[in-house]
């Protein structure tokens, strides 16, 4: 009975986390933006506008939640509710502290993949349904970069299972005792993190909703909390992602002196602030230059980070 | 960590920069002759060719419609494109969306009331507006501008030039998807606008300059801190430089794309920097000197790429010569008069029309019926921001135009986005149609 | 566990059902996917986590989003629709039903009898763990490592004639999408310009 109230924990903690992170990160990325920028950012609600997350979701529920006439009403309301749904379920396969997590699966990376893989379908449905050209458009991008990047992000992830041996995540950190993977598997690392933000649709690869060109792009038709939703979806997927990262390649939970979870919290947050900091600093590539840099520089660097990773394997 | 992407290809990109700019020591005075390797008109076609998807015929074709509510549109200018995939097959720009009848307007007013309305015109460079009226109307009237006045007004004319090419800058990088390098250019812009704050107490809408000369003289502690700008601005703009150039995703994103070479511009009327970053020296501020232009010595930005980056390159080259024009006019600031005495076509001082009979006549006079103008016409065109500025004038007598005709750079780089944005990608179009400065209020009139 | 697959089997036969119904061809094509993921989560509980994973990966994730994306360039519109409602007349439903009647009538006895050999797997693994999860943890590493060695061990000559199927593929679709004329233009012109080339677009075209 403790072994299923433990349980209810986990799943609790690892659905409110996400959630919490995700939102608290709104105002982050927005004051940390302020900053680089040399403006204030939001500062009025709270003591230094961290309260402003709860602004804005009063404001978006109390917005009209306006379905075009011209959509497909169905596969409209779906489609922000399976970005929120694939992203929280991949939480549930990362360790937060040695035997914490939702579920301890021995193919947890290659459950990650599914579920993000699933993501891309809100937003091609979402572009789709809205059945208007911009959304379109979005949709469009969104399923040619989504479904390009998944592969590299895929085949760079498994010069680590290679070195750990196990899809699992847990073992991977085990496996860090002693050296971080980011060390031997630097290009793995470089290659996630890119494909990482074209997963996220964060800049530079914010091609799915390039607001100096397709206006809001896959989102343009909506409105209220469903825009919400997938605002949220991009926050929680660029916090899994850096949890990924975490995982994968700064040794989880693995550190001196602090508990666990503050190591792993600790290294998410940085990996976070990294992906803010990109933002600031990079304009947007254009359609065919994602493209062509997916296939042509991506693709071989992870063959060939295979490659090499095997041989070592293979010759020690 | 993040550039680490960048890295493994980033040797390549400097090369390049190496030898296509000159620009990228500080002071550099970018016009070395002997500098990068010039493309000949054929090799410009070719490359026009080379980066332009043609299209196939009956290809199924998406017609959407960009503005005039949309973010980069840079105001309510509207194009309806053809698109294929994402690639665009054509385009039937609209304009008149910010059309205000600026010229009917003029017709019922005197020549001193026009001034305020050509501040609506380019609203970013509102003075070079200013500019080309009152060059135009002191030609009718046969004015002579005194030797200060004609200096003040140079400062005036590329202090509006500074404002409006950082402001291009901010934007058209903003196009491309930075927000940080926007708020840098805004940053600097600033010291600009307190500098016209100082001048005029307008920030935006100047209206600075008056028929036969500028409105007042140059403040206290203007000299001053109009140095110390102007010597830290280039500065700045070796910084821009160094941040934009640098960056790959800038580069891939603007070298190449959007060539348009010297005919076309021609055949479009394209002017200003567009035109010089396709080899064409022509700059009227050279050409046909006003002002104070004969007197300093500068040399016209030349690029010879006609592509979105080289276009860029011109624009920094001309803050760097706007600042060396900027400083020559103060160390050569001659004493004397602002603004002409002539007592029948100007306005006079606002302190002697309380004081002075004479003046209060004249006040009178200006204020109700107007500079009298002699029959005729007149066209004066003036090189602003954007391209070359063109004012016509026909009077009839009186202190009333008949007819004012402003042909605006804007007006005409809107008409030709579709010739340049054929067979680009829509993100493109974002790009190039900042990298040829339209401004709507300029634009629509 | 046992209800589990049952469930799972339920929404994927019901799923899949669905997809021969739909009108729009983008509603079919999400019942079809979440007819892959009860087949991933039936994989799953019959103790091949591996496959299903594969399973959600590849046939739902990549598979399924390339129809997506051919579905959203076509646009099939109102005529579309109305012929997809012309094929759904009742008479053309007569001999598809009946077929698939005999072959569920074959399932329902194979069932009925007990004796499939899949059935006591699933029995096997249900019963193998009660925390089920953790059951397999064990065996999926070695089944990933065991896939791997019966594809590139005794079914080394099927994976390479895939492969070589696949590769003939891509090559033909290269060949259909890819005009050579304005190949020739686009090499030319980027060796003259000698700047960074624009490559021809990927994907974005039909």
């Amino acid at each position: 009975m403790p072994d299923t109230a433990w349980h209810i924990i986990e799943v609790v903690v690892m659905l409110l986390l996400p959630l919490l992170m995700a939102g608290g990160l709104t105002v982050v990325e927005r004051r940390l933006l302020g900053q680089l920028q040399d403006r204030y950012g939001p500062n009025r609600v709270g003591v230094m506008g961290e309260m402003q997350v709860l602004a804005d979701a009063v404001k978006l529920l109390g917005k009209e939640d306006w379905i075009p006439p011209f959509a497909d009403r169905p596969v409209f309301v779906a489609a922000p509710a399976i970005i929120l749904m694939s992203v929280l379920a991949s939480f549930a396969v990362i360790p937060l502290t040695s035997g914490f997590a939702v579920a301890d699966l021995n193919v947890g990376l290659l459950f990650f993949l599914a579920m993000s893989s699933l993501g891309v379908y809100s937003v091609a449905l979402a572009g789709w349904s809205s059945r208007s050209k911009y959304p379109l458009l979005g949709g469009l991008r969104a399923a040619a970069q989504l479904l390009g990047y998944e592969v590299f992000m895929g085949m760079s992830l498994l010069g680590v299972v290679m070195m750990a041996g196990s899809f699992d995540l847990s073992t991977i950190v085990e496996g860090q005792r002693g050296l971080w993977y980011v060390g031997p598997q630097f290009v793995g690392f470089v290659v996630f993190f890119i494909a990482g933000l074209a997963e996220t649709r964060r800049t530079p690869f914010d091609l799915p909703e390039a607001e100096s060109e397709l206006v809001a792009g896959y989102h343009a038709e909506y409105s209220a909390m469903k825009f919400g939703i997938f605002y949220v979806g991009e926050y929680l997927g660029i916090t899994l992602v850096s949890a990924l990262m975490t995982v994968l390649f700064f040794g989880g939970w693995l550190g001196p002196i602090l508990p666990g979870w503050t190591w792993f919290l600790l290294k998410t947050s940085i990996l976070i602030l990294v992906v803010i900091v990109v933002r600031a600093a990079l304009p947007r590539v254009r359609y065919d230059q994602l493209m062509s840099f997916g296939w042509k520089v991506m693709l071989p660097l992870t063959l060939i980070n295979l490659l090499v990773t095997a041989a070592v394997i293979l010759a020690t | 960590m993040s550039a680490d992407p960048h890295t493994d290809t980033h040797g390549a990109a400097v090369d390049t920069h190496g030898h296509d700019s000159h620009g990228h020591d500080a002071h550099g005075n970018g016009c070395a002759p002997a500098g990068p390797k010039r493309p000949t008109t054929e090799e410009l076609i070719a490359r026009k060719a080379a980066t332009r998807q043609e299209i196939e015929p009956g290809a199924d074709l998406m017609t959407i419609s960009i503005g005039p509510q949309h973010p980069s549109t840079h105001g309510v200018y509207r194009i309806v494109l053809d698109l294929d995939g994402e690639i665009i097959v054509d385009g039937r720009p609209e304009v008149g969306n910010l059309h205000r009848g600026i010229e009917k307007l003029c017709e019922n007013r005197t020549y001193h009331q026009i001034v305020p309305l050509t501040d609506r015109l380019d609203y970013i460079a509102s003075f070079a507006m200013n500019h080309g009226f009152c060059e135009a109307a002191e030609k009718l009237m046969g004015l002579e501008v005194p030797d200060r006045g004609r200096y003040i007004r140079t400062i005036a004319h590329e202090l509006a030039r500074l404002s409006n090419h950082i402001l291009w800058l901010g934007i058209h990088v903003m196009d491309l998807g930075t927000q940080t390098f926007f708020c840098i250019c805004f940053r600097d812009r600033e010291y600009i606008l307190d500098l016209w704050e100082m001048l005029c107490g307008a920030r935006l809408t100047h209206s600075f300059a008056r028929i036969g000369g500028v409105a007042k003289d140059l403040p206290d502690g203007f000299e001053y801190r109009c140095r110390k700008v102007m010597e830290f601005l280039p500065k700045r703009v070796a910084e821009y430089e160094r941040i934009v150039k640098n960056n790959r995703i800038y580069y891939k994103r603007a070298k190449g794309v959007g060539v348009f070479t010297a005919e076309d511009c021609y055949a479009w009327r394209v002017t200003g920097p567009p035109l010089r970053s396709a080899g064409i020296a022509r700059d009227l501020r050279k050409d046909e000197p006003y002002a104070a232009y004969g007197e300093v010595d500068f040399d016209v930005a030349v690029e010879y790429n006609a592509d979105v980056y080289d276009r860029f390159l011109v624009r920094m080259k001309e803050i760097r010569e706007s600042c060396k024009i900027i400083l020559q006019c103060l160390d050569q600031m001659p004493d004397g008069d602002f603004i002409s005495k002539d007592a029948g076509h100007v306005l006079p001082r606002k302190s002697e029309v309380m004081r002075q009979s004479g003046a209060m006549i004249q006040d009178f006079n200006q204020v109700f019926r107007g500079p009298q103008a002699p029959k005729g016409e007149v066209y004066r065109a003036i090189e602003v921001p954007k391209g070359e500025m063109g004012v016509y004038i026909r009077s009839e007598g009186g202190g009333k135009p008949a007819r004012v005709r402003f042909t605006t750079p804007s007006f005409y780089h809107g008409q030709a986005l579709p010739a340049l944005a054929k067979g680009e990608m829509i993100a493109d179009m974002v790009a190039i149609f900042a990298s040829i400065d339209v401004v709507l209020g300029d634009c629509d009139r | 566990m046992t209800v589990l697959f049952y469930i799972a089997g339920a929404v994927a036969v019901i799923a899949t059902g669905m997809v021969i119904t739909r009108r729009k061809a983008i509603h079919a094509l999400l019942y079809l996917v979440v007819s892959f993921l009860a087949l991933a989560l039936v994989f799953y509980v019959l103790g091949a986590p591996f496959v299903a994973a594969l399973e959600v990966i590849v046939y739902a994730g990549a598979i399924m989003v390339l129809f997506l994306f051919a579905l959203m360039l076509i646009d099939a519109g109102r005529a579309e629709e109305a012929r997809e409602r012309d094929w759904m007349r009742p008479r053309a439903w007569i001999v598809p039903s009946v077929l698939s009647a005999a072959l569920l009538a074959e399932v329902v006895y194979l069932l009925a009898r007990g004796g499939v050999p899949g059935r006591t797997a699933a029995g096997a693994a249900a019963a193998g763990g009660a925390a089920g999860v953790g059951g397999a943890a064990g065996e999926a590493a070695a089944q990933v490592k065991a896939v791997g060695i019966a594809l590139f061990g005794p079914y080394l000559l099927g994976v390479e004639l895939a492969s070589i199927l696949l590769l003939a593929g891509l090559v033909a679709a290269h060949h259909l999408t890819v005009d050579l004329d304005s190949e020739d233009g686009e090499t030319a012109g980027a060796a003259d310009s000698g700047a960074p080339g624009r490559t021809r677009q990927k994907g974005g075209r039909p």
